[in-house]
């Protein structure tokens, strides 16, 4: 061989590689490959949003081009982690319909507050009654369609690029010899050739749609209806997203179709049992990124539209072409309308046929538009509003479930415990508040009764002292005190709170001093304070009870002596 | 690429006829990339040179590392580039090579791998392909080869160290313990003069300081200038062990006629098997088994008679250079239904010279063969024949020989050579 006079460097081959090389790129499948599919499906679909932008002014239809590209990036990392090994068994229509409702609330929650439309506490109670509020706005129904196409398109890519990968199995499993090769543990085959071939098809289809967007978005569409020639439609300029879409669109296809050519011939090699250079795959990737970004460069210098000779001499062509075409029309036409001349005409003298009478409809009367039942709607949209929360907390939850983002059902089950047994005690203040309540206003009762029966009737009745409740004790030795100590001519007022009633009894019975103030003490703990009284409590206050008790009755005593005395 | 060429006709529409400048740039991009394909992955292959570096011959059982140059001499890189090299299964040593680089502008890259002699044959390394293509898939996969080169194993050689093969020439270089052949250029000693020694022989400076006459004392030696006759004819070995046997009687011819240039004696070669390298003519393509890789007797070169197709006789001549010739040859000879041994000895050592040896290398020593071996003698060569297919009654066929004039061996396995293995 004649060897060339070039300074060289030489690199030592052995011919022998790690199989795992074949393996995809970390770095390619999970940044750079999501990333260039992202931009590539979410600018093909930023040209139509820039198109209804055009068409239709009002809506704000560029903002969602920015949940396009956050609908991208999920569709194509759910994807990628729904074909991990770990995740093949979860169900992944369901999973894909949970994903879905997940974009969609997310969707209803950005266009809210993208167009500053967020609703409010008001508003709020129309939703519950007419819940089609929730599916108001232009922006969000269009947008429910843009998204389903994004995901679709994502899913389909991003599906295509998963099945370009190799993986770790398929590179082992091509790496064994013949003999060492199970049929149990051998890898699907894939044409990844024709994955690339549907890929590229899939783009080409993608920039041609993209293409008549843009031309669609120069078009003056208010001029449409005043011109007859459609090459005189007036032109607008080409919007600057539009701009950037068509690059972003047509660079990030090379790359990917560039990715994709690698992957079909890494999957060629290693079935082949060729052994790769390390380098190989770092001098593609740089290599397409610079030969692209040379020619995007280039490109940039070249004339543009119709200062270029062959543009004119084209155009030209096209015009010619076109003139051609409208004779060979025009000639068409007139022998065809020479050719229907020569067909003879109806007879002029053949009477008419006889005009069938006209039946004149009688206007049906209008129904009365009925009234609106309030409590089916109600019901309804009761009904709806369930249906929605349903399906939102299941798709949420089976979307985050899977995952990973599990619910902790021990610290659940404790905040749950902790939570009832606050309601409980809750429950039980507020009980025992309103037995206390009940029990004030059935004593109040009873004392109204039984001031308007005092004439009447004794108000001797018999209670069992040591059936009631250590509570329910205390009051009853106060009150039975209260009650003696009216009779003897000390009255409880209205308005008196116990602690008055305290002063005035001491200042009647000063020697009753230390017994009055323990009971109304206990008393006040009794009727008013959420504290507990145990049997124990209760004991002493029974003794200071008895002893007032006996006070009274021989005071009781002395005064009805001292009235039935004779007076000396 | 149909849909490619759809695109930018359609993108060339908008831009021409709707008039959106901005396609222009879009079409610009997509015809650069499409032309850059076309134009450089043709290009890039061409800008790559190859070649083997290797040595061409190589002893049995000899590893040889062979290395893959390939050079880029264009500035520009080269992606990718899948090289496979064709190699015979006799060969083999390890993984094949199917091998992916890339090459940098001018680099150069090396890829060595082993090939195994372990069966003598003329090879083929290679052919080397060559594929490459652009990194968008919008060219087809280019391919080029680099032609195939070759590789001589020579047969297995066996040390001999001593033959012990008479000779009827007077001089020559090995010693020999027949008195009658002593050479005056290699004095030995001295001994007593006694009645009927030539007076040339008296040593007058010794007799004169003795004062006796003594003689001088010669060692003595024969002169080996030997052929080996190598019959390969196919019919004459028995057909279950053929391919062993012919195998075997090549290995033997191997060695001794190493031996023999080792112990600096002329050998020459005659033998009536094929040569398929001998047999092309500048028109013809070598033909090699595809399984063992080794060069095939072509179909479309069959010669017409049997004695045409029998390669030509190498004369006697000492030296490396000389049994380096015999040994290629006996490396790509084959066996073949040629010309029988009867008929083909006495015809083929016409052209040699009196008294010469001729080891007669043949499967079996049966009657037909001492007969053609008697008329060496009778034409005053001294045959020795060596039988490679065992033979019970080999005793029968020495003695027929030695009635017959000359002497035969049994050769059927190394043991065998034991005799002339182990020096004294």
């Amino acid at each position: 061989m004649n060897q060339p006079d070039l300074p060289t460097t030489t690199t030592s081959e052995t011919g022998v590689t790690e199989p795992l090389s074949f393996v995809t790129n970390t770095w390619s499948r999970t940044v750079v490959q999501p990333i260039l599919i992202a931009l590539l499906i979410s600018s093909l679909f930023t040209g139509i949003l820039v198109f209804l932008d055009v068409l239709m002014p009002d809506a704000q239809w560029l903002l969602l081009s920015f949940f396009c590209l956050f609908v991208a990036l999920e569709g194509i990392y759910t994807t990628f982690w729904l074909n991990h090994l770990d995740r093949r068994t979860v169900n992944r229509l369901a999973y894909r319909a949970a994903e879905f409702v997940v974009i969609v609330i997310l969707l209803r929650l950005y266009t809210w507050i993208v167009s500053g439309d967020l609703p409010e506490p008001r508003p709020l109670q129309a939703f519950l009654r007419s819940p089609e509020v929730l599916f108001g706005g232009v922006l969000f129904l269009a947008g429910i369609v843009i998204i389903l196409l994004v995901w679709q398109r994502v899913l389909e890519i991003s599906e295509v690029f998963t099945q370009l990968a190799i993986d770790t199995a398929e590179a082992v499993y091509y790496s064994l010899t013949p003999q060492e090769r199970q049929v149990s543990s051998r890898p699907l085959r894939i044409d990844r050739s024709q994955l690339v071939a549907t890929f590229f098809e899939q783009w080409i289809w993608g920039g041609i749609i993209l293409a008549v967007c843009t031309t669609l978005s120069t078009l003056d569409l208010r001029t449409i209806t005043t011109v007859s020639n459609p090459l005189a439609i007036g032109r607008l300029g080409l919007p600057p997203m539009m701009l950037a879409a068509l690059l972003v669109y047509f660079v990030s296809g090379f790359l990917l179709l560039s990715q994709g050519r690698l992957a079909a011939m890494n999957a060629r090699w290693l079935n082949e049992g060729a052994a790769k250079n390390a380098q190989v795959e770092r001098s593609w990737h740089r290599a397409s990124l610079w030969v692209l970004l040379t020619i995007v460069v280039a490109a940039a210098f070249l004339p543009l539209g119709e200062t270029l000779a062959i543009s004119r001499i084209l155009q030209a062509i096209i015009g010619a072409l076109t003139l051609a075409f409208y004779l060979l029309s025009f000639l068409f036409f007139s022998l065809l309308s020479l050719l229907f001349q020569q067909v003879p005409a109806p007879d002029p003298e053949r009477p008419p046929e006889a005009l069938q009478d006209i039946v004149v409809p009688t206007p049906e009367p209008r129904a009365t538009p009925a009234a609106p039942n309030d409590m089916a709607q109600i019901v309804v949209s009761s009904l709806f509003w369930t249906v929605i929360i349903v399906v939102t907390i299941i798709a949420i939850s089976f979307y985050l479930r899977e995952r990973g983002y599990r619910l902790n059902v021990h610290s659940v089950k404790r905040l749950w415990s902790g939570f009832s047994g606050w309601l409980r005690h809750l429950w039980r203040g507020i009980s025992m508040q309103a037995r206390d309540l009940q029990h004030a206003v059935r004593t109040r009762l009873r004392v109204e009764v039984q001031e308007e029966d005092k004439s009447k009737k004794s108000p001797w009745r018999f209670i069992r002292v040591n059936a009631l409740s250590p509570r329910e004790q205390i009051r009853y030795f106060y009150l039975s005190t209260a009650r003696r100590a009216a009779e003897q001519g000390v009255e409880r007022r209205q308005s008196e709170t116990p602690l008055e009633y305290a002063e005035d009894l001491k200042e009647s019975w000063p020697d009753t001093e230390i017994d009055v103030e323990e009971l109304t003490e206990a008393f006040l703990k009794a009727r008013y304070s959420p504290q507990s009284i145990e049997k124990e409590d209760v004991n002493p206050v029974k003794r200071r009870w008895k002893h007032l008790r006996a006070n009274l009755r021989r005071r009781g005593k002395r005064e009805d002596e001292a009235t039935s005395a004779p007076p000396e | 690429m149909g849909q490619f060429s759809t695109l930018i006709l359609i993108l060339l529409f908008i831009a021409f006829l709707l008039r959106v400048d901005f396609i222009f740039y879009i079409i610009y991009v997509c015809v650069g990339v499409y032309a850059w394909s076309r134009w450089y992955t043709p290009r890039s292959l061409g800008r790559v040179t190859a070649g083997r570096f290797y040595s061409d011959h190589a002893f049995w059982g000899e590893t040889i590392p062979v290395t893959l140059r390939l050079v880029n001499s264009s500035r520009l890189p080269l992606p990718w580039l899948q090289v496979t090299e064709s190699l015979a299964t006799e060969l083999k040593l390890g993984e094949p090579i199917n091998q992916v680089l890339s090459l940098r502008g001018r680099q150069t890259a090396e890829i060595t791998y082993h090939v195994n002699g372990r069966r003598r044959g003329y090879y083929r390394l290679g052919p080397m392909r060559l594929a490459t293509s652009d990194l968008f898939g919008l060219m087809s996969e280019q391919h080029g080869t680099i032609p195939a080169d070759f590789l001589t194993v020579y047969p297995r050689i066996i040390p001999l160290t001593r033959l012990g093969l008479p000779s009827r020439l007077p001089f020559g270089t090995i010693a020999s313990r027949q008195r009658l052949f002593e050479d005056p250029a290699r004095p030995m000693g001295v001994r007593d003069f006694r009645s009927g020694d030539s007076l040339r022989q008296i040593n007058w400076k010794v007799s004169a300081h003795t004062r006796s006459l003594v003689v001088k004392t010669f060692q003595p030696a024969i002169s080996l200038e030997t052929a080996v006759l190598l019959n390969l004819n196919a019919g004459e070995y028995e057909r279950q062990s053929r391919q062993i046997h012919i195998e075997w009687a090549i290995e033997v011819a191997a060695s001794l006629a190493a031996h023999l240039e080792r112990q600096r004696q002329a050998v020459g070669l005659m033998t009536n098997g094929v040569d398929p390298l001998y047999e092309l003519t500048d028109g013809d393509s070598a033909e090699f088994d595809e399984a063992s890789g080794r060069l095939l007797r072509s179909k479309m070169a069959r010669a017409p008679s049997l004695a045409a197709s029998t390669p030509p006789a190498i004369p006697p001549r000492s030296g490396r250079p000389h049994l380096m010739k015999i040994l290629e040859r006996l490396a790509r000879v084959e066996a073949d239904k040629t010309i029988a041994f009867k008929q083909w000895a006495p015809t083929a050592c016409l052209h040699l010279t009196w008294g010469v040896t001729i080891l007669a290398i043949t499967p079996i020593g049966d009657e037909v063969t001492c007969q053609a071996l008697h008329r060496l003698v009778r034409a005053g060569f001294n045959p020795i024949l060596i039988t490679v297919e065992p033979d019970y009654n080999f005793g029968q066929v020495r003695e027929r020989a030695r009635r017959l004039g000359f002497i035969a061996y049994n050769v059927t396995r190394l043991r065998d050579l034991d005799q002339w293995r182990h020096s004294r």
